[in-house]
């Protein structure tokens, strides 16, 4: 009698905590809830110049400070990471501001794209990166140069969208913007493999299609002539 | 007391349960709605601009006016454009919009060039006329065809699961006798995106039809590598392999992969032609040390690096700084005029100015004996045709690529205007103003737009 009993309150107890563990998340989800945003490449605002200002004392940074994190400030946050034994991801998240020593306010700044200085094409090689992280990560460097090219080739063609943004979002044409992995922060790598492809690298002579052959399932696609195999991605028009 | 526990609490959480799974499904049909007026937007304002479009070209079939055709023609243009900006938003497969979405783009090319013949005093042919007829006809089917659709999805109802599935077939029906000739060889990009100058991804100086420095036998496989290994240097390379074969129809190469005793992990890829033995591409990265080469010693170390590959009269013209590495820009020099469809990019290292990078596809593609002949203007005569706003810091002559894929030889003025510096290029024959680029200065360099 003793041993059913403990099974019973157990099991009550298990599915108490499961329901009240799925109320919360669904109200996290749906509401808007204030929550401590953390401060990455795009932010601006005073909590950027602070953050500058504390890597300038400590000589990370040697910019100047005017509350715009760009290029300069995202390799100083990655320096300051680094000595520092943290994740080296160029975010300012609630350990990186502790070891700062600053605040993450709630609802901190959206990132806004920065008007004066820091313009040039740091925007469209942050946007190109994570594409080309979400889609060609543990490609060969080549690879995600090649990538990022496969974008740009179909901003220039008339079969696709005009803009950079426009063939990026297209539904329905890359899976990771389909799957959320573009909200990922990109790695150096495909920081450096975007800017290439803006400079006007690309191996793959103006190819703008690429599939993987073991997993594609499209019949079409393997009819377009190839230009480069690379890595694990074919590449043709 | 024991025996109404259980049910009481399952009771409780059955009710739990309820509410959460309606919360889940409110928030989702929120999304669902939310997506749906997204593609129900893009969907309307794309059969709205179509319309437009086509009676912009009907009305530019009975103007006679040369100043009505220049209006018609940017308004054509600018709601083609956008009508092809609305299509990329659809929820359908590409596949099924490529043809509608190419001929909407070249309409849009094709009507930007005649509105830019038109303002410079010239008419519109009898050819291009009836070209604009053909391109009229199809407005005129794609528009039925959309509208037709539009009806359809109002009357049962909407649901971008539908637009999905009724669009895809009348996407493939409607575009199907398209006329997508391509009339000529501009291809706007949406956005101005800055970019080293007269170079990036969008260069108008590639026309991508055979290479005239390319001459020459072919190459194997084998002497593609000796030559990749050369180039990268001999002493530097660790490891060689062969990795790529590309049969592109445009420049066929073969690709080596190169390990370097700077990067032992990483190896840099190198194009070689396969027709002349020419290196095209050399694409590698580097986590470099602290920088200790200033921006001109890279410059000059880069151009020495031009010279022993056998690309002598290179000058350097814009650079951007990053990771420790400097992108250079360079192009070739005859004599006094700087000729910027014959562009080769170096990517070199600031901590110990090695090679990392090298792009010459431009140069090779474009690089040809050039009789420029004499300038019909003198200098003083092109500056005075500069706006006066602009205060002039140097100027030189220049070969400029134009947005066509021709080239124009003329007069390069570098000024400031305000906090901003620009560059307006006059053409040394007629006078015209034949582009202006701002210059666009960052912390790691500047670009051109």
């Amino acid at each position: 009698m003793g041993h059913k009993r403990k099974l019973m309150v157990l099991s009550v107890l298990l599915t108490f905590f499961l329901c009240a563990g799925m109320i919360l998340e669904s109200f996290r989800e749906g509401g808007q809830t204030a929550e401590a945003a953390s401060i990455a490449w795009g932010s601006t605002g005073s909590k950027v110049s602070e953050v500058q200002r504390k890597l300038k004392q400590w000589g990370y940074y040697d910019g100047p400070i005017d509350g715009v994190f760009g290029q300069k400030t995202y390799e100083a946050v990655v320096s300051f990471q680094k000595k520092n034994g943290l994740r080296q991801d160029g975010a300012i998240g609630t350990q990186t501001a502790n070891a700062l020593g600053i605040q993450l306010t709630a609802n901190a700044p959206a990132a806004s794209t920065a008007a004066q200085g820091g313009g040039g094409n740091s925007n469209d090689v942050y946007l190109l990166a994570k594409v080309v992280h979400g889609e060609a990560r543990g490609e060969p460097y080549i690879g995600k140069v090649a990538v990022a090219a496969v974008i740009l080739n179909r901003v220039e063609n008339p079969n696709f969208p005009n803009t950079i943004a426009g063939v990026i979002y297209q539904p329905l044409a890359f899976t990771c913007v389909a799957d959320g992995q573009i909200n990922l922060a990109p790695d150096e790598e495909s920081i450096r493999a975007a800017r290439d492809a803006l400079n006007g690298w690309d191996p793959t002579y103006g190819a703008i299609y690429y599939y993987n052959p073991a997993t594609a399932t499209s019949g079409w696609i393997w009819s377009r002539p190839i230009h480069i195999t690379i890595g694990k991605h074919k590449f043709a028009t | 007391m024991t025996k109404w526990i259980l049910p009481v609490v399952l009771a409780v959480a059955l009710v739990f349960m309820g509410l959460w799974g309606y919360n889940q499904y409110q928030i989702n049909q929120q999304y669902r709605i939310h997506m749906d007026n997204i593609y129900q937007k893009s969907f309307y304002e794309l059969v709205g601009n179509v319309g437009s479009v086509e009676s912009s070209l009907a009305k530019l079939m009975v103007s006679g006016d040369e100043s009505q055709h220049m209006m018609l023609l940017s308004e054509i243009s600018r709601q083609a454009d956008a009508a092809q900006t609305d299509l990329g938003q659809l929820p359908i497969s590409h596949i099924a919009l490529d043809k509608t979405s190419k001929y909407l783009n070249q309409l849009s090319d094709y009507s930007y060039y005649l509105s830019r013949k038109v303002s410079d005093g010239k008419t519109i042919s009898v050819e291009e006329m009836e070209n604009l007829q053909k391109l009229h006809e199809n407005a005129v089917k794609l528009n039925t065809d959309l509208t037709g659709l539009n009806r359809e999805i109002l009357q049962e109802g909407s649901s971008w699961g539908k637009l999905m599935q009724k669009g895809k077939a009348s996407f493939y029906e409607a575009s199907d006798d398209l006329y997508t000739k391509q009339f000529v060889t501009i291809q706007k990009t949406g956005i101005n995106y800055p970019r080293l100058i007269y170079d990036g991804p969008f260069s108008e100086a590639l026309d991508q039809t055979g290479g005239s420095a390319l001459k020459g036998s072919s190459i194997t496989q084998e002497q593609a590598k000796d030559i990749a290994v050369r180039f990268v240097g001999n002493d530097r390379t660790t490891r060689v392999e062969n990795t790529a074969d590309s049969t592109n129809g445009l420049l066929d190469t073969w690709g080596v992969n190169i390990w370097t005793k700077e990067d032992p992990e990483a190896p840099i890829y190198v194009a070689v032609s396969k027709r002349g033995g020419k290196v095209v591409d050399m694409i590698g990265q580097h986590s470099a040390g602290t920088a200790k080469l200033s921006i001109d010693e890279a410059m000059a170390r880069a151009k020495e690096f031009l010279e022993k590959s056998g690309y002598p009269d290179m000058i350097p013209t814009y650079q951007q700084k990053y990771d420790g590495l400097s992108t250079i820009n360079f192009a070739y020099a005859e004599g006094d005029v700087i000729v910027y469809p014959d562009l080769i990019k170096v990517k070199i290292g600031l901590d110990d100015g090695k090679i990392f990078g090298f792009e010459a596809r431009n140069y090779l593609i474009a690089h040809k004996e050039r009789n420029l002949g004499e300038p019909k203007l003198t200098m003083e005569e092109a500056q005075k045709l500069v706006n006066p706003n602009l205060k002039i810091t140097s100027s030189r002559m220049a070969v400029i690529p134009t947005e066509s894929k021709q080239e124009r030889f003329c007069y390069e003025f570098k000024g400031e205007y305000g906090k901003n510096r620009f560059i307006v290029y006059i053409d040394a024959k007629t006078g015209e103003e034949a582009d202006i680029l701002q210059v666009i200065d960052t912390e790691n360099g500047s670009l051109t737009m």
